[in-house]
Parts: structure tokens; C-alpha cells; sequence
């Protein structure tokens, strides 16, 4: 509202009047002058209308109508500017002057595009002229016309006239015409037949220029009419069949005639085209021979087709020849093999070459009976199904075949194709599986083991004989029923065979109590295994059953038996001990009671050579050392004989023993005691061993030390010390070149107190070797010797028994 | 220096033939004065723990050595070694089995109770005669044992 306010406000403004200071004469030029203005412009827009109204044919009608707005905006400009005189409203005058200005602008901007239209438009002088001219014309016109009517009279008459001669002409046309449609129906025949030929229709001059090519000649050599008509023929023939093509035109014009023949000739493409030719000669009205034609078929797809057809048969051939089915053909007539396969030669055994002109029932392959049964249904039904049949191979071998037979007609003969199949080996496996389940029947049945399987649920799928036999129960009772009836405890049995069947515990053998059908229970040995289905789930468990009632009272009877033996080991132990203990206090009495008299002997001898010995005869002193030396010698035997008891008594501490080290050291030892001798010693290799060291410390001192004692003798004293392996075994030994002995009493070497040599030429008590021999014996092995008089003896050793089997 | 009635060697044997040559033997390498002879194991008690006919005695003036047989009437050997032994008044007076056993049981019970030899005594009165010389010389005179 306020924005709108300027437009009928006049407090900003002064009136117009104070430009024109009010004076009278000014304000009264401008006032009149407008107003008159304002009147003509009023005015004008009335008359255009009468105008417009009256004149119907007036182009334009619409620029009149711009002007009377045009014009009676102009009126109120005029109008305004008398208003603003006194009236300061010039927003209000300003409106209708842009109004104006539109109207005007408008207006003139039409006018400018009407200005080529309105100099187009005839003015009135110019048509009254044209009519002028018109009028002119017309009567020029019309004194022609009957001129035109004059002559129109006379030319009827030439017409008619003219006429008449045209149907002479016509007449001797159509006779003409009707002779000649004759010869070009012929004409038209032939050419339809070269048109639509298969065959290329050539026909050229005797010089060998193409003079006419149909479409066939255009479809086989490639060229188009227009490309061969007036060229050589020779653009066709192959370099190499030029002479040919020459020698066809020498005979053609001769006369002679050219059998139809067989060539190649090259297209457009340089392709090679084979083609049979037919060439005659084309002669004129007087005979004369003006052209030849040549008739071209293009063979090269017959060819390609009888190698597709070869190819074909090859094929079949493969396919016939090298399936594993072995097939024969024969004919149904006489049976006389006219095709076989060499899956069937393998499979007969005959070759093709001695089957084929044969029938199968004259090769044997086929009993004459069965030839004649299967001929019999192939006549009449043209098919035998499928069915296994036994043929004789060529060395006389039955096969089992799977055969089919079918009439086909072949060359308008009915022949039979049939089909073998070898299915020797499948019934071979067959008869092998069918006797292996018989055998398992067998088994199963008969066993002396109980055998059963239990489903799912635990309830008995199969048992077998032994195990009902065992149970007194009949199948028919047993089989659909929980396991666990046959427990002898059903509740742990029930819980055992629950578990399993839901995967825990693993199978395993087990004992268990059954119960027979009588109520008796008896014990059982159970193996179990998990039987589980495709998918790996549980779907049931076998068992083996063994009756171990006779093994429970032989295991009790050896139990008894085993507890007798141990109460009798106890007492024979305890008798042993007895005895042992016997034996120690014996031999701790001899130990020091038997010495103490001898020392007493001795020393008193002793005593009294000291006391009396120059008061004595020589005699009687020899007397008292003789005393001596035999207390003495008593002492010895008593401390040996002691020695060896001990051994027995004496446990075995086994362990590892560094032999080459423990002999070594023994060796040393004695060796120190033979001062002033000559002894070569040689040591072998000697491996470790197990055993006691005291005691084999104490052989090996005894072994040695014999050695060293009986070479004494020798200049040179040799003791070889050695070992080597016999059948598994290490054997130890000890060789000296001493005294030897003779071989006849080698039984007594290793007694206790036995001596192969009197006591004045060697010392000793005769317990050494024995103690050895109990050594080696306690050990598990076993010693030996071999000697000869005066010849060195060799004392040989094992630690281990002697056989381990 | 040593007082004539301070016993040096308490020899305990009961065969008088072995007594003996024992003697004859000490006598030989003159270790035979200042000997006290028990012929049994109880009389070898008395005598070292000062009590019945030795009740005079003071254990504080027990022998040098003792010569102790294991094979002895009433208390043998090992008993009496045991007794010695086990007594703190008696445990630092040397003792030296004198023996004819060769069991190595013996021997190995004998150390076990804490002897200080063992000897075997061999049948040669000659090896009876060194062997006696030499523990002699060697316990009497060249061992020291510790002041009580």
C-alpha cells in the first residue's frame, strides 16, 4: 500500500503550472494546445472504425486497430499533461506515457514488417489497366475460333481417310505378327530352358570367342555375361589342359564329334571347377559349321559328396571295428557271417579272415540247437531281446556272452546284427560272491562263535546258531527283542549297549553274564565293533560271543594251581634258606674253627724248631717242617675251598664290564709276581660285557694266572689273550704254550680238588679252574678247553647262554 | 714315661693255643709287657668298662689298642666292638679284629661299627708273627691317638 502511495501522492511534487510560473499566457498555449490535441486523437480512432467497417475487403484490418490505441494513448498523454498542472501527479502521467510508448513502438515495428506486403498490393490504376488488355485478347480469341471450326470441317475428312489405310496396315500386321509369335514361342522355350539350365550353356566361334553365357555359367565360373561374351574360352582352361581345349576346337571343326568328357576348368576366383563337358557343333541354315556349344556340369559336388559319403562308411567302420561290443553280421538265409568286429575275434578267438564266409554255427562259436532256436524267433519277431547265452571259443573255452540279435535289411536282404557282451568275468565274480556269501552263511551259522548284530534302537537284527545254541533260545524268539533280555544283569547290559549306540564308550572286548532261556548264566567274552551307515552315523553294533565258561575254570584251575606252585616255591624257598644258612654256619665254622688248629700246628712246629731246633736232630727238624708245610698246605685248601662255597652263595651283581680294562689290569698285577721270566703277552680286542666284576675279576685272575703258571717253564712264556664271535656270542680266551694236558682228561679240569699235575712240578690246589667253571657257569655261559700234552692249552669262555631260542 | 700298671694292649682270645702264639709272638717284637689278656667277650667288657673284678680301674685309662677275636664264648667279638664303639667314654680306643673268619659279612659288620683293622690271621706262624710285629709297632708306637 505504502509502496503504491508515490503514485497517488502529490505532497513530494510541485504542480506543472510552477514551471510554467503560473503566467497566464503559457498556462493558457499549453493547456489549449494539449487539449486540443487530446481532442483530434479522440477523434481519429471513431473515423478508422467507420472505415474499417465499411471497407469489408480492406487487407490489414489489424494495423488500423494499433493506431486507434496508438492514437488514443497519444489522447491521454495530452489529457495528463493539462492534469499535472495543477495536479502534481507524474507518476500517474509517466504510467500512460510508457503505455503510449508501448503502443507506439508497437505499432511502427508492425507498420516496418507490413511495408513488402502493402507494395505488393495492386494499386487501382494498375487494374483498370489489365482489364483493358483483357478485353483486348478476348476478342482476338474469338474471331479465331472460327477459323478453328473452318478447318475442323476439313481435317474429319482427312482423318477418316487415313484411318481406312491404318486397318489396311493393321490387317497385314496381324498376319505377319501371328507367323513370326510361332517361331519366338520356340525361341523362347529354348532360351527359358539355357536360362534356367543347371548347367553352364556356352556357346562360342570357332576361334574360340565366347558368344553367348547363361546364368549356370555365370553361377559355376563366376563370371557375369557381360565379363564374358567376345572373350576367349580360354580364360576357363587351366594353363596345363590349354592343348586340350585346342584339340577339342580342331575336332569340332573337322566334324568330328566330342563325346561327352570329364575336366577342370578354373572360375573367376582361380577356384579349380571339375566338369563334364558336352561340345557339339552349331551349324547355319546351309549346314556349315559357324560355332560350337559346350555344355559344362559342375561335378565338383557330386565328388565332394561321394567323400563325405567314404568318410562316412569310414567312420561307421571305426565305430563297427573298435567298440568293445563284439557284433557280427550274417544273412538271415544261410547264417553265413558276411562282417564281424575284432571285439568278436578277440572274444572267439578266430580271426576275421577264417570266420568271415562262414556261419558261427559252423566255427562251433554257437550250438547248432541254439543257431537254429535263434534263427527261428529272428524270422519271426525280427529281434531277439537280450539274454545270456554260452559260446565256445576257437581253443574250446565256454565264454558267457550277454547277446542280442535284430534283422536289418541290408542291400534288400534281411541279415542279422548281433551284439555281444563278455560277461565271463562278471559271472566268474559272481558265482566267487555268491560263494563267498554262502561261505559267510556258512560261517555265521556254524562258527563255534556267537555272533549278532544289534540295531539302532537295541534290538537284535541277526544271531547266529551258536550263539542261540548257547543261549537255548530259538531265532524266532530272540530276534526283534532288546539285547540286554540276554544279560545276565539287563540293567547294565541295557545301560552298556545304550551308551554305545549314542557313541560312548568305544567298543571294545569286554567280559560279561548271560543269561541263558533255562535262567542259568554263564560267562562271556564280548568283542564289539560299531557298525555305522553311509552318512558315518551309528546304526547299530556287531558282536562276537565267546562261551568262556571252560576258559573261567581253566583259568581257576590255574589260579589254584599257580597258588599251589607259589606255596611250594615258599617252602622249597624257605628250605633253601634253611639250608643256606646251614651252609654259611658250616662254612663260618671252618673258617675259623678248622685254621685255628692248624695255626696251632704250625706254630707250636714252629715254637719249637725256634725253642729246640739246634738241640734236635736234622731228622726230627725235617719232621717238624714237614709238620708245618702240611698245616699249611690244609690252610690253603680250607681258604679255597672257602672261597669257591662263597661263590655259590654269593649273589650276582650284574653290570657293564670294561673287560680289555679288567684284564689289562689283572694281567699287570700277576705279571709283577713273574719277575726275572720271559713272557710275551698279546692282547686281542675284548669287548665290554655284562656280569659281575668280582667274580669274572676273579676267573680272569685264575685263567691267567694257570697261564703263567704252566709256561714257566718255556724260555719265553706266551699268553695270548683274545676273544672272537661264534654263532652270536662273544667267546673269550686265554692261550698259553705252557705244559698242556692231555685232552683225555679234560672232563676233570674243572672238578673241585682235581689235578691234571702232581703238586712237586706245579702248585695249586685244584679249586682255580673250578672256580672259574662255577663263574662263568652263574653267569649262563660255558667254558672249555682244548690242549695237548706239552703243547700249550687254551681255556675258552661264553658269558651267555648258549642258545637264546 | 708310661706307669707299669697302665694297661697298653687289651688282646681278647679264648683258644689258648692261638693266645698262645699271639703272645710268643708279642713277645718276639717285645710288645709283651703292659698286656691284659680276656678270654671271653664278657671278660673284655669288664675289663674296658671297669667293672666287676676290674671295678678299680678308671675307663679314662683304657689300653692303647685292642686285639679283639669275633668267635668268642658268652659275648662275642662283634658285641663287644659294638659296646666299645658305642660308648663316648670308649669310642676313641683303637680296636684291631684278630680274626680267622674271612666272611666278608664279618668284615663288612666290623667296619660298620667302626673298627680300625681287621686282620685275618693266617695259618703260617711266621705271616701270625709279622702281622702281630706290625700292628704292634704301628698302634702302640706309631699311632697317636687323641689325649681323653
Amino acid at each position: 500500500m505504502d509502496a503504491w502511495s508515490p503514485f497517488f501522492s502529490s505532497d513530494h511534487f510541485m504542480p506543472h503550472g510552477h514551471c510554467y510560473l503560473w503566467e497566464p499566457g503559457l498556462l493558457s498555449l499549453h493547456i489549449i494546445s494539449d487539449a486540443l490535441i487530446a481532442a483530434a486523437y479522440f477523434s481519429i480512432p471513431f473515423t478508422l472504425l467507420y472505415f474499417i467497417r465499411r471497407r469489408t475487403d480492406l487487407v490489414f484490418r489489424w494495423i488500423y486497430l494499433c493506431f486507434a490505441v496508438f492514437i488514443v494513448a497519444c489522447g491521454f498523454t495530452h489529457l495528463m499533461e493539462i492534469w499535472v498542472v495543477w495536479n502534481p501527479a507524474y507518476w500517474w502521467s509517466g504510467g500512460i506515457k510508457a503505455v503510449t510508448a508501448a503502443a507506439s513502438v508497437s505499432t511502427a515495428v508492425m507498420l516496418v514488417k507490413l511495408v513488402p506486403d502493402a507494395l505488393s498490393l495492386p494499386g487501382p490504376a494498375l487494374l483498370r489497366q489489365a482489364n483493358h488488355a483483357l478485353a483486348e485478347e478476348v476478342s482476338i480469341r474469338m474471331s479465331a475460333e472460327a477459323e478453328v471450326r473452318l478447318l475442323n470441317g476439313q481435317l474429319a475428312q482427312r482423318v477418316s481417310d487415313r484411318v481406312s489405310e491404318l486397318e489396311e496396315v493393321n490387317r497385314r500386321l496381324e498376319v505377319e505378327m501371328a507367323e513370326r509369335r510361332r517361331g519366338d514361342e520356340a525361341r523362347a522355350r529354348l532360351a527359358a530352358i539355357i536360362e534356367s539350365s543347371d548347367d553352364a550353356i556356352i556357346s562360342k566361334t570357332l576361334e574360340g570367342i565366347i558368344t553367348s553365357w547363361n546364368p549356370a555359367a555365370e553361377r559355376i565360373f563366376g563370371y557375369s555375361a557381360a565379363e564374358s561374351i567376345g572373350r576367349p574360352i580360354m580364360m576357363l582352361v587351366p594353363p596345363e589342359r590349354e592343348d586340350e581345349e585346342h584339340a577339342i576346337l580342331r575336332r569340332i571343326t573337322r566334324g568330328e564329334k566330342v563325346e561327352h568328357f570329364e575336366t577342370i576348368r578354373v572360375a573367376k576366383d582361380g577356384r579349380k571347377i571339375e566338369i563334364s563337358v558336352t561340345i557339339s557343333a552349331v551349324r547355319d541354315a546351309d549346314d556349315r559349321i559357324v560355332g560350337i556349344s559346350k555344355i559344362a556340369r559342375d561335378i565338383s559336388a557330386r565328388r565332394g559328396a561321394e567323400t563325405k559319403l567314404r568318410e562316412s562308411e569310414e567312420r561307421f567302420s571305426t565305430v563297427f571295428h573298435h567298440t568293445q561290443v563284439a557284433m557280427t553280421l550274417s544273412r538271415l538265409s544261410d547264417g553265413v557271417m558276411v562282417q564281424a568286429n575284432e571285439e568278436w575275434a578277440r572274444l572267439s578267438g578266430f580271426s576275421l579272415s577264417e570266420a568271415l564266409g562262414r556261419s558261427v554255427v559252423d566255427l562251433g562259436f554257437v550250438k547248432p540247437e541254439t543257431g537254429e532256436e535263434n534263427r527261428a524267433e529272428l524270422r519271426s519277431s525280427g529281434v531277439v531281446a537280450p539274454a545270456e547265452s554260452r559260446v565256445r571259443a576257437r581253443g574250446g573255452e565256454e565264454r558267457i556272452v550277454l547277446a542280442s540279435r535284430k534283422v536289418v535289411q541290408i542291400g534288400g536282404e534281411p541279415h542279422v546284427l548281433a551284439s555281444m557282451h563278455d560277461i565271463t568275468e562278471r559271472k566268474q565274480a559272481e558265482v566267487a560272491l555268491r560263494r563267498s556269501r554262502e561261505e559267510f552263511k556258512d560261517l555265521f551259522d556254524n562258527a563255534p562263535i556267537g555272533y549278532h548284530e544289534v540295531g539302532p534302537d537295541g534290538r537284535l537284527v541277526r544271531i547266529n546258531q551258536a550263539e542261540l545254541k548257547m543261549l537255548g533260545y530259538s531265532a524266532g524268539e530272540l530276534l526283534g527283542q532288546f539285547v540286554w533280555k540276554i544279560g545276565a544283569d539287563e540293567q547294565l547290559s541295557r545301560d552298556a549297549v545304550l551308551g554305545k549306540l549314542a557313541g560312548n564308550p568305544p567298543p571294545a572286548a569286554f567280559e560279561r553274564e548271560l543269561r541263558r532261556k533255562d535262567g542259568s548264566v554263564f560267562p562271556v567274552m564280548i568283542e564289539d565293533r560299531i557298525v555305522r551307515n553311509e552318512a558315518g552315523k551309528i546304526a547299530g553294533i556287531r558282536a562276537i560271543v565267546q562261551d568262556i565258561t571252560d576258559r573261567r575254570t581253566a583259568e581257576e584251575s590255574i589260579h589254584r594251581m599257580n597258588e599251589d606252585l607259589e606255596r611250594r616255591v615258599r617252602e622249597r624257598t624257605a628250605q633253601l634258606e634253611d639250608a643256606n644258612r646251614e651252609m654259611e654256619a658250616f662254612s663260618y665254622s671252618v673258617s675259623h674253627d678248622l685254621r685255628a688248629p692248624l695255626r696251632a700246628v704250625d706254630g707250636f712246629s714252629q715254637a719249637a724248631l725256634e725253642d729246640y731246633g739246634p738241640t734236635l736232630p736234622p731228622e726230627g727238624r725235617h719232621q717238624l717242617t714237614t709238620i708245618r708245610e702240611s698245616a699249611q698246605r690244609m690252610g690253603e685248601l680250607i681258604d679255597d675251598l672257602l672261597a669257591f662255597s662263597r661263590l655259590s652263595r654269593q649273589t650276582l651283581r650284574k653290570r657293564s664290564v670294561d673287560t680289555d680294562a679288567l684284564v689289562r689290569t689283572v694281567l699287570a698285577e700277576l705279571l709283577e709276581r713273574t719277575a726275572g721270566r720271559r713272557i710275551e703277552t698279546k692282547l686281542g680286542e675284548l669287548p665290554a660285557c655284562e656280569g659281575d666284576p668280582a667274580l669274572l675279576r676273579q676267573a680272569w685272575i685264575n685263567l691267567i694266572s694257570n697261564a703263567l703258571k704252566y709256561t714257566r717253564r718255556r724260555d719265553v712264556s706266551t699268553v695270548e689273550i683274545g676273544c672272537f664271535e661264534k654263532e652270536g656270542q662273544d667267546v673269550y680266551f686265554v692261550r698259553d704254550n705252557g705244559t698242556g694236558f692231555d685232552m683225555r682228561y679234560a672232563n676233570k679240569l674243572f672238578g673241585v680238588f682235581q689235578r691234571l699235575h702232581r703238586a712237586e712240578e706245579y702248585e695249586g690246589t685244584g679249586v682255580g679252574l673250578a672256580i672259574v667253571h662255577r663263574v662263568v657257569q652263574r653267569h649262563g655261559g660255558r667254558v672249555w678247553a682244548e690242549a695237548a700234552p706239552d703243547r700249550g692249552a687254551t681255556f675258552f669262555f661264553t658269558l651267555e647262554p648258549e642258545t637264546k631260542t | 714315661m708310661t706307669q707299669t700298671n697302665i694297661i697298653e694292649l687289651l688282646l681278647v682270645e679264648d683258644n689258648p693255643q692261638d693266645l698262645e702264639l699271639a703272645l710268643r709272638a708279642l713277645r718276639k717284637v717285645n710288645l709283651c709287657n703292659h698286656i691284659e689278656v680276656a678270654r671271653d667277650g664278657a671278660e673284655a667288657l669288664d675289663f674296658i668298662f671297669c667293672e666287676g673284678p676290674h671295678a678299680g680301674r678308671k675307663i679314662s685309662e683304657g689300653p692303647k689298642v685292642i686285639l679283639l677275636d669275633l668267635k668268642l664264648p658268652k659275648i662275642d667279638g662283634l658285641e663287644v666292638l659294638k659296646r666299645i664303639k658305642g660308648d663316648p667314654r670308649t669310642r676313641t680306643i683303637p680296636v684291631v679284629v684278630l680274626t680267622s673268619s674271612k666272611e666278608q659279612r664279618d668284615i663288612v659288620e666290623s667296619y660298620q661299627l667302626g673298627v680300625n683293622s681287621y686282620i685275618v690271621k693266617p695259618v703260617n706262624f711266621d705271616g701270625f708273627t709279622n702281622a702281630m710285629r706290625d700292628l704292634g709297632v704301628y698302634w702302640l708306637m706309631l699311632n697317636q691317638p687323641p689325649r681323653l
